[in-house]
């Protein structure tokens, strides 16, 4: 599922070479645009939807969506972290709101 | 909850203060049944050296691992607790008194469960705790002086009277910087030549002073105790060096820079002339020409002087140079002096002679200078040694006409322009006019890099009495870093390596730049320079950095223990983040001012509001707690430089995700507090609660 | 971030590492390499070369939301090997790796625990189950957990590295070579020992979503694994076991996601359009709903191809928590179904969740597919060895099987190394290696601009040569329908085989066609050169099997029945000198006596231990 930038939001990581998007994706393929000093997805087809960019972005600038051939617009699924432990948003092409939150990990 | 451990944990009656609010025994019930306490027990007064030796006592008997005292704000009685025979961060101060009793006076029972949801919240911080123990750095007693005028030959002299070596660094082929040149200087109108030459003479004689005469600082690093500086010396000159050592590499512990001022060159306003006019010369000139030439005063027969020239004006220096009046004064006296006949006049927008100075004004009055309130505004060339000067007189309400021989420009200072080239050199932060900016209204002589001073007019424009009393000021605090080793207080913050991703945000947002990258490319702090702000550990996108004394796994354990109804089911739950300087004295004050809030909150203090780190916000949020409350100092005033306006920036982050996820962004809140707004704290306690009880209870909770 | 594209070969610095052990691939399996080898030998020199960043690489990179291979109460080794070897139709599979993988696997999944991986527990505090050897945590955070115990540990991790080939010495494999993703660096690491961890190969074939638009990777294994450790050890002249055995597995449909989760977790059965059981309707004579699992695969394909899809799992009777429940699940570990059900407006207690089967892949952490190895882990080439999904005759690992796969290979490579020294480097392969590596880039480099690119169009059109996103689309359409893929349910013949092989011959030939016109699309075009190899294999694999022994995972039309003859594993290597790959036949050996195809059931509490 490819995940979107928001251009408003994306600060660059303060434009240090590799956002931290970049740092993390599986599939190397979020990277920061020299030109706008933002992020973007080199291949939107190519994302596997880990999500990993969503969650480490510390603007909340990447937004997960769906492709159309899966499912329609409008639905949004949004992490929020904790240090140790995570509040799931999920919003339906209905407009119903749910909400999961967890912890993800035990303290020693 | 954390390894269990063995906590002392002590509630303090305070006289009956305390206790007339809260139920302490109930809590010595509550807190008995605690997983890792071995102790609880209250007391009538546990500062008093009675209960100090209990509490003593009871950790080398039960072999206490941890201590938490229950009683009056951590800010008081600091002396007293810290000598309990224990680690002093593994002692935990829980303010009952300041930000319970006092403040919920009026709901004994509400009090007492706040009380205990605090007890409970701050025992868990203190499991987490760690001994931790001051470091100490060796370092070079050796300071370096950069400049050689009036502050820098000072603050020379001061520090040479130690034990601690100075390198005296000028980049004039002589000492005595602009003041050299002049012919007098006020309030007593001394020939600079007379100190400045005991001055002087004191330098040469004093052994462990060096100077270094014709030489420029080319480059600066390390940390305060052991800053490392590059000297260049000039090609020819006279210095200390050999001729062909012309650079050169100086330990030293401290730095000041007293680079001094340039007169503001008038030339841009061509309204004046100068340059163009024959007889228009600046107040600089005067002096020097004063001082070259007797004759020079007895030149002319009337001589007109025109105040703020360049200065309080946006185009050029938009600053008063606090000088110049007095120097006209001064100047103006000297023609007096020299003939009594001499027509002065100075045409004035204000006259500033502040202090005893004013004697001085009323001389000049006395002798028969005229003062004018009103600024010309064109200057003619009448005739060969005549000069038109059309000014409106404010005072006389109409037009006049003067026509004088020779008109004096008084221009203001500007910072050297060493200033800008240092700023590059040595990381030294300027204010918009290109001074040294403290950024601390009550530590003007800091440059926000430790270790490293400022004195003079490098800093400011200031006469010469106070580029001494500066100077002086600078030494004092530079003799802190000259004692042959510095002591670090272990607050500073650690990176969890493991954690860190390198995006670097830590070093970026840090205000003193303390942050470098080590060898495996994460970043490490320079404790020296570090002053423990926190900031860094609010900045960091995945809370890879705790404070020695507030760590990340702290702060999220604590979110766990919360009780989140502690006022029962109906009753929100506010988590106040206050930053130590002003917000959380400001609601300590509250009791004391008869100012109460309601006891939804529980605040924890932290060092400034900017460490406040968005990820434990957004826990807090998933945890269930109601409302988060974020105070610091207002943005211009932080003692950090920017951690309100940084706190502000990670609170908007946080209230955006909020309302993407569809939770009301007024969960979280900023608000400026400063020392003394408590009654302005306590409204915005009473509001909020207001608010969160129309939102109602958080809807999430961790499953 | 601007990387500068070299014109030369002698602009590409190259960066030598020495170093003890290699590990090739910093995932589950390979983390758990590091760890149990520092473990054992601190001083030992380790590197991990990784193709992405540690901290989230691999199949792990969303998470997990259950352990399947701990062994319960009332189980033992043994017992999970039977369960095994009956999930896969009886084998063959190598009872010894299962076995030594089974006798250490409670512990290494107990460590994921301690570092702190919430476990769900039961009332008595014992880890909850959810299906006889499954365990249910919240693993959002798994692999950063593991990632941060392996970092403590200070080995060399080379992040953002690509390994491209072996590096040998005679037989023996030395170490290997790579490029890095962001510094365009060659690298070349020696070492004593080198463990090949890279996960499974997917990507062989088309996915059922591949669309035209933006669900290319819309598959139900991680796209990025793309089967190179496999191809490097292909390459090497190592053996190979069982490649015809796809894991081939049902799952929901379009999203491509896992479905045990459901249907392990939630008792949801599979039903067709008719509301008919699928399971026990029409394979009841294979177990119903403890049938085999490739039958699971093929059940919903079986019903669409004869018309009676779609085909569903019923999660009508679920209640809102456990709906709640199940959706927490997925968001642990592939948390974009959630959007997928919120995207269709769709509550799983309404209306059931369909269907259908996947993309064939390679995967030995399910199957049996991999390296054939010994019980240290070592390969047939000495000094090599391979740990996780790479380790091939050891089926359903999953992820504690392979972090016991990663302590087991850790162990036989300290082993290995003690008193061994480095190989000698042979400097016309290591340079051979360097111009096969960066020849598409220094290509895409100095490529001339030929023809004009319409607007809007990939500015690489504008070249004569062959992208590598050309030819990955190229052999997964192939595959899907020369070689079993999921639009030919799974079904393939002697001759698609062969016209599969012809084609897969005639990619390989274009690989100097390939170009690359970044170090992004250097990564690409290598993926696609591994597939090739990789893919090659499975087809000879599938030809060689002349039988249909586990009918989904390995369906042949021309031989529908089960060969007796032929129960054996199918093995394959190249002949280095030939360029030919030999196939071969091993026996299979059984340790657990029993009934084959029966898992006997888990022995009965006593009531003290109630």
């Amino acid at each position: 599922m490819p995940p979107y930038v928001v251009k408003d939001k994306c600060d660059g990581c303060k434009g240090k070479e590799e956002p931290l998007c970049e740092q993390i994706c599986i599939g190397d393929l979020m990277t920061l645009n020299p030109d706008t000093g933002k992020a973007y997805c080199r291949s939107l087809r190519d994302c596997w939807d880990c999500m990993s960019c969503t969650k480490i972005c510390p603007k909340g600038a990447i937004e997960q969506r769906i492709p159309y051939q899966l499912g329609y617009h409008g639905a949004k699924l949004i992490p929020m972290m904790g240090t140790d432990s995570i509040t799931w948003t999920c919003v339906d092409i209905n407009g119903k709101v749910e909400r999961f939150s967890f912890r993800t990990r035990n303290k020693k | 909850m954390s390894d269990e451990g063995k906590i002392g944990v002590y509630l303090c009656a305070c006289e009956g203060e305390i206790e007339k609010v809260i139920a302490l025994d109930s809590l010595v019930r509550e807190a008995s049944a605690w997983p890792g306490v071995t102790t609880v027990r209250k007391d009538s007064s546990l500062c008093s050296e009675r209960g100090i030796r209990t509490i003593r006592e009871e950790v080398k008997k039960l072999g206490l691992d941890r201590v938490l005292i229950a009683a009056c704000s951590a800010s008081l009685k600091m002396k007293e607790f810290s000598d309990l025979g224990i680690n002093k961060y593994l002692v935990e101060r829980v303010n009952i008194r300041e930000q319970c009793s006092r403040v919920h006076s009026d709901n004994p029972e509400n009090a007492t469960k706040k009380a205990g949801a605090m007890l409970g919240i701050f025992l868990e911080k203190a499991r987490r705790s760690k001994a931790l123990e001051p470091v100490t750095v060796p370092a070079v007693k050796t300071a370096l002086v950069v400049g050689g005028g009036v502050a820098g030959i000072n603050a020379a002299l001061d520090i040479a009277g130690t034990d601690a070596e100075v390198f005296l660094v000028e980049k004039k082929p002589v000492l005595g910087g602009n003041v050299a040149e002049f012919h007098r200087y006020f309030p007593r109108m001394c020939p600079p030549s007379c100190g400045l030459e005991l001055l002087l003479s004191r330098i040469e004689s004093a052994p462990r002073i060096h100077v270094l005469t014709s030489s420029e600082i080319s480059a600066l690093s390390g940390s305060p105790g052991n800053f490392s500086v590059t000297i260049k010396a000039a090609s020819t000159g006279v210095t200390n060096l050999n001729e062909q050592d012309r650079v050169s590499t100086v330990k030293a512990g401290a730095v000041i820079l007293a680079t001094g001022w340039e007169p503001y060159d008038p030339t841009p306003l061509t309204e004046y002339g100068y340059g163009r006019l024959d007889h228009v010369i600046t107040n600089v000139e005067f002096e020097k020409r004063a001082r070259e030439r007797k004759e020079f005063l007895r030149e002319v027969r009337s001589t007109a002087f025109i105040q703020c020239v360049g200065s309080r004006d946006e185009r050029h220096l938009p600053y008063c140079s606090d000088v110049c009046c007095m120097v006209s004064i001064k100047q103006a006296l000297s023609l007096k002096e020299a003939d009594s006949e001499h027509d002065v006049r100075i045409f004035y927008n204000d006259i500033r002679t502040p202090g005893e100075y004013e004697e001085l004004y009323r001389q000049a009055r006395k002798s028969g200078i005229t003062f004018i309130k009103g600024i010309p505004s064109e200057l003619r060339q009448e005739a060969p040694g005549k000069i038109a000067v059309s000014v409106f007189d404010t005072v006389a309400g109409r037009r006049t006409e003067n026509t004088v021989d020779r008109v004096v420009l008084a221009t203001g200072m500007r910072s050297s322009q060493g200033n800008s080239g240092l700023n590059a050199k040595i990381g030294i932060v300027l204010n918009k006019n290109n001074f040294i900016e403290s950024h601390l209204q009550c530590h003007p002589q800091d440059t926000q890099r430790a270790g490293i001073f400022s004195a003079g007019c490098c800093r400011a424009p200031m006469d010469v009495s106070r580029s001494i009393e500066s100077a002086g000021s600078a030494a004092i605090k530079a003799l802190q870093f000259l004692k042959g080793e510095i002591t670090v207080s272990p607050d500073y913050p650690v990176v969890n390596i493991l954690k860190c991703d390198h995006c670097k945000r830590c070093m970026e947002e840090c205000p003193f730049k303390a942050y470098s990258l080590d060898e495996k490319q994460f970043p490490k702090v320079d404790i020296t320079k570090c002053r423990a702000c926190g900031i860094c550990m609010g900045s960091c996108p995945l809370g890879a950095v705790s404070l020695g004394e507030l760590s990340i796994e702290q702060l999220s354990g604590m979110l766990d223990v919360l009780d989140k109804s502690y006022l029962g089911d109906d009753e929100p739950v506010i988590l106040g983040f206050l930053c130590k300087n002003d917000a959380y004295r400001a609601a300590d004050d509250a009791g004391l001012k008869g100012v109460s809030y309601p006891p939804n909150l529980i605040s924890i203090m932290v060092p400034c509001s900017g460490a406040v780190n968005g990820m434990i916000i957004s826990e807090a949020i998933s945890k269930g707690v109601d409302g988060i409350l974020i105070a610091g100092c207002p943005d211009d005033q932080c003692h950090y430089v920017q951690g309100s306006a940084l706190a502000k920036t990670r609170l908007a982050d946080v209230s955006n995700k909020l309302k993407e996820m569809y939770i009301e962004p007024e969960r979280v809140r900023f608000v400026n507090i400063s020392r003394d707004e408590t009654e302005k704290f306590a409204e915005t306690v009473k509001e909020y609660v207001a608010e969160l009880k129309k939102l109602g209870r958080n809807p999430l909770r961790i499953q | 971030m601007t990387q500068k594209i070299p014109k030369s070969l002698n602009d590409i610095p190259t960066e030598v590492i020495e170093t003890d052990l290699l590990i090739i691939g910093g995932g589950n399996s390979g983390c758990f390499v590091a760890i149990e080898a520092k473990e054992k030998n601190p001083k030992l020199d380790v590197t991990i070369m990784e193709k992405a960043h540690i901290d989230r690489s691999g199949a792990l990179a969303a998470g997990m939301d259950a352990i399947n291979t701990y062994i319960g109460e009332g189980e033992t080794p043994e017992t999970i090997v039977a369960w095994s070897r009956a999930q896969v139709g009886g084998g063959p599979l190598r009872e010894d790796l299962a076995l030594s993988n089974a006798r250490i696997l409670n512990q290494c999944v107990e460590s994921l625990e301690k570092w702190g991986v919430p476990f769900n527990k039961d009332e008595k505090g014992r880890y909850k189950k959810r299906g006889r050897f499954d365990v249910s945590i919240r693993g959002e955070q798994l692999k950063p957990i593991i990632a941060e115990k392996t970092k403590s540990y200070q080995p060399r991790i080379l992040n953002r590295v690509a390994a491209t080939n072996l590096l040998k010495d005679g037989d023996r494999v030395i170490g290997a070579t790579g490029f890095g993703i962001r510094d365009g660096k060659f690298y070349v690491v020696k070492a004593k020992a080198t463990v090949v961890s890279t996960g499974g190969a997917a990507g062989l074939y088309r996915s059922a979503t591949n669309d035209g638009t933006t669900s290319h990777h819309q598959m139900w294994m991680n796209p990025f694994n793309v089967g190179s450790g496999y191809a490097m050890g292909i390459r090497a002249g190592a053996e190979f076991t069982l490649m015809e055995q796809r894991w081939c597995a049902t799952r929901v449909k379009d999203f491509c996601g896992p479905v045990d989760t459901i249907s392990v977790g939630y008792k949801a059965k599979m039903i067709n359009a008719k509301g008919e059981l699928i399971l026990q309707t029409r394979y009841g004579h294979l177990g119903g709903d403890t049938a085999p699992r490739y039958i699971r695969a093929n059940a919903p394909m079986g019903e669409w191809s004869e018309g009676r899809g779609p085909t569903f799992v019923d999660t009508r009777h679920l209640s809102p928590d456990q709906v709640k429940d199940l959706k927490i699940d997925y968001l642990n570990e592939r948390p974009t179904y959630v959007l997928f059900l919120a995207a269709r407006g769709q509550d799983p207690a309404k209306e059931p969740l369909e269907i259908y089967g996947s993309d064939p892949y390679i995967v030995g952490g399910h199957t049996a597919s991999g390296y054939w190895v010994d019980v240290d882990r070592m390969a047939t080439l000495p000094g090599l060895f391979a740990a996780g999904e790479c380790a091939g005759g050891m089926p359903n690992k999953f992820v504690g099987g392979c972090a016991a796969e990663g302590v087991l290979a850790a162990r036989g490579t300290v082993k290995y190394i003690s008193g061994m020294g480095h190989g000698n480097l042979d400097q016309n392969q290591v340079a051979a290696e360097k111009e096969r590596i960066f020849s598409p880039l220094l290509r895409g480099a100095t490529m001339e601009a030929k023809y004009t690119v319409p607007a809007g169009q990939d500015p690489r059109s504008q070249y004569d040569g062959v992208t590598p996103e050309e030819m990955e689309e190229r052999l997964q359409r192939l595959m899907d329908e020369y070689a079993g893929g999921v639009g030919q349910f799974f079904k393939c013949n002697e001759e698609q085989l062969d016209y599969a092989l012809k084609h897969i011959s005639l990619m390989k030939n274009q690989i100097n066609k390939l170009f690359a016109t970044g170090l992004h699309d250097l990564v690409l075009v290598h993926d696609v050169i591994d597939r090739l190899d990789v893919a090659e294999v499975v087809a000879m694999h599938l030809k060689e099997r002349k039988e249909s022994r586990w009918p989904g995972w390995q369906t042949r039309t021309d031989y529908p029945e089960v060969n007796p003859k032929l129960d054996c594993f199918i093995n394959s290597r190249k002949n280095l000198k030939t360029g030919e790959l030999e196939m071969l036949k091993r026996p299979y050996e059984q340790v657990l006596p029993g009934d084959r195809t029966k898992a006997p059931s888990p022995i009965p509490l006593s009531a003290e231990k109630a």
